[in-house]
């Protein structure tokens, strides 16, 4: 990555608002996008929850399960919803009720959202040419090049595969070359073929120079292509930073399987002399086991089994989804 | 992340030196307009509208052909000038496309590419309003004009036909502008839409004649029994003064109901 | 329990076999077809009066509910006043006869904004294909639908009768005669109104069978309903020779208000079907027709529709 004046992650704003006066909100100057102890509430449930970050550049990715609140932050930054509190900001200009905020950003959105007699070419003329742009028909083409439709520029986007949608969504969102662009769970549906280009895609405009932030719930996709990742939990920001570290957090954390055998106790008792593992539990039918050490666990496990003479029936994992990783997190 | 960017693709351009076209200003409304007039048309169900359209036309040449035996010509072009068309088709055709403009978009998504573009959003009411209007009055007016022309509504000369169409017309921007504001205050436009048509206009305004006031169909009635009968007053009906201030203050008002609705837009709790 | 404890200590075999990986069969019982048919019809009738649904798909059906309510209540009234003051010409307020034609407006309007409602999310959702490779057959399906919308529209019809038999029976010191009295008028009020529900709520369904698109196949409906009428009060003004009296036929209005006179022994209500000069039966036999094809077409409509 080229320097091109980056303004670093921000971690949660530091416990402001529990401990005395509230801090002053002061945005940062010179930040693309910019979230300021934002929150959104829908009658009593808190969809957003006093969330503080700032982007300045390459890829960003929004982690977090379903229902997280990521949809609402990206909805928040296009000003399609306000804010129930606190600032978001775009360019240091609040993005609700501003429409011109939209000389700068481009939003592709989770949904079906073209429609599907246009052309992939009619669709990005359309949106250079609402962003009046000087010669929109330039634009367009140039967009669609850049999405890799241009063999399908002319044909109508309801005849295109969700991949080839998406492309053209992305298409009208960068036709004005925006310096910003949002994009909500941008490889849902895709074959890998599919994911694999866009993240290329991805990876390109970023290069450019352009603030990129996608959400997505699979942390495969994020880790393939972010520096740095948001992790979003109930609506919460959870976790904030370069991804890798972030990765690290996520792994190095106990881990609980639950056993059933063919002589539980016989094998809790194996288990418990092996450095891997730190807590046995016998529970009505079931072996509990907690471990530190995933992969060492993994190794172990068949061997002390075998020499012990029992025969395991079921072995699974408890706390894989994603859900209670992230609710490690949150604890922590 | 490493390596030069492939060739053709743009640098990125700082906002402050991005091409800020001041051409197109007055284009943006008509490319709105044109878009949504044609994902209105290019449907088959538009076809039905026309049938219906086409409907008191045929009905009204009918009644011409058959020579009539003189009885109640009145009922017969009542029939077809107030229940058929004034009672009927043009509440329809207002609420379809008020109603489908924007406020379909908005359920379907299809309108979000809108929102999102340096535009004020009374910009793309104005557009999405000279469709919804256009539309109705195109669908209506002619038919209306024609039926009453074949009916000598009003006797010899074409005072009825003008009065029918004037009045319609009228109608159907009052109908269609008033739908499309509801379409973006309630997700349930269609259904509240019927209601005020067949239970406020129908029934209620029948019993109670202070309804009058609150009536699109009044209106209507009132503009084109002025222009029909002209310097003849009819008591049930609205003059022709009070019709028009009525009716430019239901749109007015309903306009700046739509552009208040739209600027605060927020999408739909689709979340995640 | 699977048996399987063997499994994880065999080594693998050489031509390739599938492992029991812990998939159980279900080896309970299964409630059937027609557990799944009423549990569709019950869904139909609550999603007609948005029982279930957030607040807002409420208000319609519930408005639909109440008002017809509110007009028995105040024909009950009227009834009190003409007890109390000895007005004379009883028979000017609405009875039971009257009914459909003092309410219908609301069947109509329910079922040209639920049908399209019932039958367009699962279209639009893409989620018939789920309720096809269950239990359940296509027509199944449509039936339940037709079933669930039809005794919604008995309920919304039912109400006002309801109201107006007890506000009678209460009005009067000589209860049980009145009891019998009203008895007597439900056969009538049964047959007419179950007709009346079953037309209304099947050719609305086949409309938004046809039609997925809400706001045009609610429009459908609602000219369906309305157009026809008018263009047969047209047509009969004009005298067109006693062939043309056929036409009526075609208006679902004017065939249930003749088969509403039928039931309860009235005359129709003019102008168009006394001019006709057809038995009033006549109404009764092509609203059945009606009803009967209607639910006819929806059930091939379902055989054949991409799920």
């Amino acid at each position: 990555m080229s320097g091109n004046g980056r303004v670093p992650l921000w971690g949660p704003a530091s416990g402001a608002g529990w401990s005395g006066a509230p801090a002053p909100r002061v945005p940062t100057p010179g930040a693309a996008v910019e979230l300021l102890g934002a929150s959104r509430w829908y009658g009593n449930v808190v969809a957003v929850n006093d969330i503080s970050f700032v982007l300045g550049g390459g890829v960003t990715g929004l982690l977090g399960p379903n229902g997280a609140g990521k949809s609402t932050i990206l909805h928040m930054l296009a000003g399609l919803l306000q804010p129930s509190d606190g600032l978001v900001n775009i360019h240091g200009a609040p993005s609700w009720r501003n429409p011109t905020v939209y000389r700068d950003v481009g939003l592709v959105p989770e949904r079906e959202s073209v429609h599907s007699f246009l052309t992939g070419f009619e669709f990005a003329q359309l949106n250079a040419r609402l962003q009046r742009l000087p010669d929109p028909d330039g634009a367009a083409r140039h967009a669609i090049e850049m999405v890799g439709l241009t063999e399908a520029a002319d044909r109508a986007v309801g005849t295109y595969s969700k991949g080839m949608r998406q492309r053209a969504k992305i298409a009208g969102a960068l036709v004005h070359d925006p310096s910003i662009l949002l994009l909500d769970e941008p490889f849902n549906g895709m074959d890998p073929r599919q994911r694999l280009q866009m993240m290329e895609l991805l990876g390109r405009m970023a290069e450019a120079g352009r603030v990129i932030l996608f959400s997505s719930h699979i942390l495969e996709e994020v880790e393939r292509l972010a520096q740095n990742v948001l992790v979003i939990v109930s609506g919460r920001l959870a976790a904030a930073g370069d991804f890798r570290e972030i990765r690290r957090l996520m792994t190095d954390r106990p881990h609980t399987f639950t056993l059933r055998s063919s002589d539980d106790r016989r094998l809790a008792a194996a288990l418990v002399g092996h450095p891997s593992v730190f807590g046995v539990q016998l529970d009505g039918g079931r072996l509990a086991v907690r471990t530190s050490d995933y992969a060492g666990f993994a190794r172990a496990l068949p061997v002390i089994a075998r020499a012990g003479e029992v025969s395991i029936w079921e072995l699974r994992p408890t706390d894989e989804d994603l859900e209670s990783v992230f609710g490690y997190l949150v604890q922590r | 992340m490493t390596g030069a960017p492939p060739s053709g693709l743009a640098p990125a351009l700082p906002p402050a030196s991005r091409p800020t076209a001041a051409s197109g200003r007055r284009s943006v409304i008509l490319t709105i307009a044109a878009l949504t007039a044609r994902s209105l048309l290019s449907r088959r169900r538009s076809l039905l509208l026309a049938l219906l359209a086409t409907l008191p036309v045929a009905v009204a040449a009918l009644v011409r052909l058959s020579g009539r035996a003189g009885i109640d010509d009145e009922a017969v072009a009542t029939a077809i000038m107030d229940r058929l068309i004034v009672t009927t088709l043009l509440p329809i055709v207002g609420l379809v496309f008020g109603t489908a403009v924007l406020g379909a978009e908005l359920e379907d998504g299809t309108a979000i590419f809108l929102l999102i573009k340096p535009i004020a959003r009374w910009r793309i009411v104005v557009a999405k309003l000279l469709v919804a209007v256009g539309l109705s009055i195109v669908f209506v007016a002619p038919a209306s004009f024609v039926a009453a022309a074949i009916l000598q509504v009003g006797g010899p000369g074409w005072s009825g036909a003008i009065g029918a169409a004037v009045g319609t017309a009228v109608g159907a921007t009052v109908y269609a502008t008033v739908f499309f504001a509801l379409s973006l205050v309630t997700g349930r436009a269609l259904a509240f839409g019927l209601i005020y048509v067949l239970v406020w206009e129908g029934v209620l305004a029948g019993l109670l004649a202070g309804i009058r006031a609150l009536s699109i169909r009044q209106y209507t009635l009132g503009i084109t029994d002025a222009i029909t009968h002209p310097g003849v007053t009819n008591p049930n009906l609205l003059d022709l003064p009070a019709a028009l201030v009525l009716s430019g203050v239901s749109i007015v008002i309903a306009a700046v109901i739509a552009v208040r609705r739209l600027s605060s837009y927020q999408i739909g709790q689709a979340d995640d | 329990m699977t048996a399987g404890g063997h499994r994880m200590t065999t080594g693998p075999s050489p031509a390739g076999s599938i492992y029991d990986i812990g998939y159980r069969r279900y080896e309970g019982p299964r409630l059937g077809r027609r557990h799944a048919f009423t549990t569709l019809f019950v869904g139909a009738l609550r999603a007609a009066y948005g029982v279930g649904r957030p607040a807002r798909a409420k208000i319609l059906p519930a408005f639909c509910l109440v008002l017809p309510a509110i007009v028995a209540v105040i024909i009950v009234a009227m009834n009190a006043f003409a007890a109390r003051f000895g007005v004379s010409g009883l028979s000017q307020i609405p009875d039971h006869p009257d009914m459909a034609s003092a309410v219908g407006l609301f069947a109509t309007i329910l079922v040209a904004v639920q049908a399209p409602e019932l039958l367009g999310r699962d279209v639009r959702y893409r989620v018939l294909s789920l309720y096809f490779s269950r239990a359940l057959l296509r027509a199944d399906y449509a039936l339940a639908k037709l079933a669930g919308l039809s005794l919604a529209v008995v309920v919304l019809l039912l109400v006002p009768h309801a109201i107006l038999t007890v506000g009678k029976v209460l009005l009067t010191s000589d209860i049980a005669g009145a009891l019998g009295r009203e008895a007597g008028a439900w056969p009538a009020i049964l047959g007419s109104v179950v007709l009346t529900a079953a037309a209304t709520a099947g050719v609305a369904l086949v409309v938004a069978a046809y039609i997925t698109r809400r706001a045009y196949a609610t429009v459908t409906v609602f000219a369906l309903f309305i157009v026809p009428g008018i263009i047969v009060l047209v047509i009969m003004g004009l005298d067109l020779g006693s062939a043309s009296r056929w036409v009526v036929l075609l208006d679902l209005g004017t065939v249930l208000d003749a088969a509403n006179a039928w039931f309860f022994g009235v005359a129709p209500s003019p102008p168009v079907w006394p001019k006709t000069g057809l038995p009033a039966v006549l109404g009764v036999i092509t609203a059945c027709v009606i009803a009967l094809g209607a639910g006819g077409i929806l059930v091939q409509r379902y055989r054949t529709i991409a799920a």
